[in-house]
């Protein structure tokens, strides 16, 4: 299909999908970052050997901003990352919903024990990345929790206990 | 320079059922690691590096080394047992010892593979414990001048090295160093670049950022995978089993010694690009398959033939050694798996420093046995248990994802008890991702990540010693001089040799070769 024909949001997705795309994000952000360390105080205070507090802090910033916008312009700016392109959104919100279950599952292994949650963590897990029948999941899911449970006890890491005694 | 005591400290405190058990231990899960594709060496280290802390130096070495050496071994079962290479090292694997499998010599290509990780491995562990002790009595000579220019050195090639594109790698490597200032500053111990977070004022751990950029980012890179095409390993489990009953065809010794060509060239190169900071074992099998390839014609190496299963696993297990040197000597890690067992060493309040071997010598020489006796129990556990191996590489993925992310989750947890690093955990999780989606190396990052605070302190004390001049300070002595010019040649060598551009013309012409076939 001809260059013309792609309606234009169409044609900003594709760019964005480029090395010359993604640095020009990355470059965005940092530099809006870098504004924003600027105007902290605390990068400006001076330490016994002359440094500012902020001085490496910045380097950094400065050397990321350098290399992303090195990738704007270099050879390989008009390149399509090809994992971006296969990359869906569907996929992108299956991975924050993987950190987001994480997060939870932590809280509740707090507060109620890795013994009882573990199990419903990993066939739910299971489940929802396509293991069947759901027989399986359940029977995976409390085999693999005692397993991690025993091997943690017998090199002398507490999990958390919760509401059990143990 | 030799400390006998020590060397006689380190025999005793190595030489115990209880290192050993865990070296077996250690090795055993290595290979499994390595055979189950999508999970790497560093995976494996990252996710065991919390239980290390309730062990004690030589047993949490024994076992971390063990994964280590397993997994760049246990990579090549897959990819003779089913064309899917277990780890990114055993790649080249795939061209002889697929086809071997295809004409029912399987067992052959998998006995071969092991012989040869092996070799390569043991040859270049005598390397490394030559040379590590020559290179820290150079690195003695080094003031902070010339450490920042070592490190310097040391970041410019792993950014260039590391990835296919140097900007990208480069900008890992930054990413690394700022993430390297979270905390407090290394000589005046001042929170700063805290984001106003009350928690991060004693900065950010090595655990949860490996953890989070190995293990649970390739997790859910895995997940996006499964979600996409439901990838399952394709089951060939009669090719399988088949090549492991008693009657397919051995390896013989002549076979073996029929090999020594390609091992040796698969030790120099390994052994070579193991040293280098980020290129890493990838990079040394291909090398060596290539040089083999083009060393001798007239074997057909890349037609389904023993030297070429020999050049690729000799060749990426010689990394695994050298690979160390750089840190024993320098207290700089060349690659990720080095990173890893420095961050174990920090651990165990043995921090990787050119004085390594004279504040630590019982450490760095219970290293280097644990180095070489390793590599026995991976000769006689790949031996017995390589069929064991070769089904477990056919495990589902919808199995194991969820174990290895409450892996991840309760191992950031466990090490100190502190529900932060979870947090630490998840974010670089997510960034790694990210990294992985955009084709930005990720070893560059961990490295500097961990020599970042090294290399500022070095300048900020060849400042002070020099009353804040920046011109003495840098370039004063010669041999700082001299690692500054290194550090610009040597980058500039490494850009211009394009090893990556290279490495994928040979997997693509391999690739082409087979199709054509």
């Amino acid at each position: 299909m001809p260059n013309d024909s792609v309606p234009g949001q169409k044609r900003i997705l594709r760019w964005l999908q480029t090395n010359q795309g993604i640095g020009f994000v990355l470059s965005l952000v940092l530099f809006l970052y870098f504004i924003f360390l600027q105007l902290s105080p605390w990068v400006h205070e001076k330490l016994r050997d002359g440094f500012s507090l902020g001085f490496f802090p910045l380097t950094g910033i400065v050397l990321m901003l350098l290399f992303t916008v090195t990738l704007i312009f270099d050879g390989e700016r008009n390149k399509v990352i090809p994992d971006l392109t296969k990359m869906s959104g569907r996929s992108f919100l299956f991975c924050l919903a993987v950190l987001a279950g994480c997060g939870l599952y932590f809280s509740l292994i707090v507060s109620i024990g890795f013994l009882l949650v573990s199990p419903f963590f990993l066939l739910a897990f299971m489940y929802l990345l396509g293991l069947r029948p759901f027989s399986h999941c359940i029977v995976s899911g409390v085999v693999m929790t005692i397993i991690v449970y025993v091997v943690f006890r017998l090199i002398g890491v507490r999990l958390p206990s919760g509401i059990l005694p143990f | 320079m030799i400390n006998v005591d020590a060397i006689l400290d380190a025999f005793s405190l190595v030489l115990t059922f209880r290192v050993m058990y865990w070296l077996a231990i250690g090795i055993t899960i290595g290979v499994g690691v390595g055979a189950i594709p999508g999970l790497s060496a560093s995976t494996g280290i990252a996710l065991l590096l919390p239980l290390t802390f309730a062990m004690d130096t030589a047993s949490s070495l024994g076992l971390l080394i063990g994964v280590y050496k397993g997994a760049v071994y246990g990579g090549s079962i897959s990819a003779i047992s089913f064309a899917t290479p277990g780890t990114p090292e055993a790649a080249a694997t795939v061209y002889d010892g697929y086809k071997m499998m295809q004409r029912g010599k399987g067992k052959k290509a998998i006995l071969m593979a092991l012989y040869a990780s092996v070799t390569g491995d043991t040859l270049s562990d005598v390397i490394t414990i030559v040379v590590a002790p020559l290179l820290a009595i150079v690195a003695l000579k080094f003031g902070p001048s010339e450490r920042f220019w070592l490190m310097v050195l040391a970041v410019t090639l792993l950014g260039a090295l590391s990835g296919r594109h140097l900007a990208k790698g480069m900008l890992s490597a930054a990413l690394g160093l700022f993430i390297g200032t979270i905390g407090s500053d290394p000589i005046g111990a001042v929170s700063r670049n805290t984001f106003g977070l009350w928690w991060l004022e004693e900065g950010i751990h090595l655990i949860p950022v490996v953890i989070g950029i190995f293990a649970m980012s390739r997790m859910l890179e895995e997940c996006v995978d499964l979600l996409k095409e439901n990838k399952t390993v394709q089951s060939a489990k009669s090719a399988i089993m088949s090549a492991f009953t008693t009657g397919s065809e051995g390896l013989s010794f002549r076979e073996y010694l029929s090999c020594w060509k390609e091992m040796a060239i698969g030790l120099g190169v390994g052994s070579f690009v193991g040293m280098l900071p980020g290129l890493g074992s990838t990079v040394g099998a291909f090398l060596s398959f290539s040089v083999a390839k083009q060393a001798s014609p007239h074997k057909k190496i890349g037609t389904g033939v023993l030297e070429g299963v020999a050049a690729a696993e000799s060749g990426n297990n010689a990394t695994v050694g050298p690979t160390l040197i750089p840190l024993l000597a320098f207290g700089i890690p060349g690659s990720s798996g080095a990173a890893l067992i420095g961050g174990a060493l920090m651990l165990h309040g043995a921090t990787p420093s050119p004085m390594m071997f004279e504040l630590y010598p019982t450490v760095v020489y219970s290293l280097f046995i644990i180095l070489f006796i390793g590599n026995f129990f991976n000769l006689a556990i790949g031996r017995f248990f390589a069929l064991f191996y070769a089904r477990l590489g056919q495990l589902p993925r919808n199995l194991l994802i969820p174990l290895i992310v409450m892996m991840a989750v309760i191992g950031s947890y466990s090490f100190q008890g502190n529900p932060y690093d979870v947090v630490v955990m998840l974010v670089f999780g997510f960034i790694g991702f990210g990294m992985r989606l955009f084709g930005i190396p990720d070893a560059p990052l961990v490295i500097t990540f961990l020599i970042g605070p090294m290399l500022e302190a070095s300048l900020r004390k060849a400042l002070l010693i020099n009353r804040g001049d920046w011109f003495e300070a840098l370039f004063k002595s010669p041999l700082a001089v001299v690692l500054f010019v290194a550090a610009i040649v040597l980058t500039y060598i490494s850009i211009r040799l394009q090893v990556h551009e290279r490495i994928l013309s040979v997997s693509e012409e391999e690739d082409a070769e087979q199709s054509g076939l």
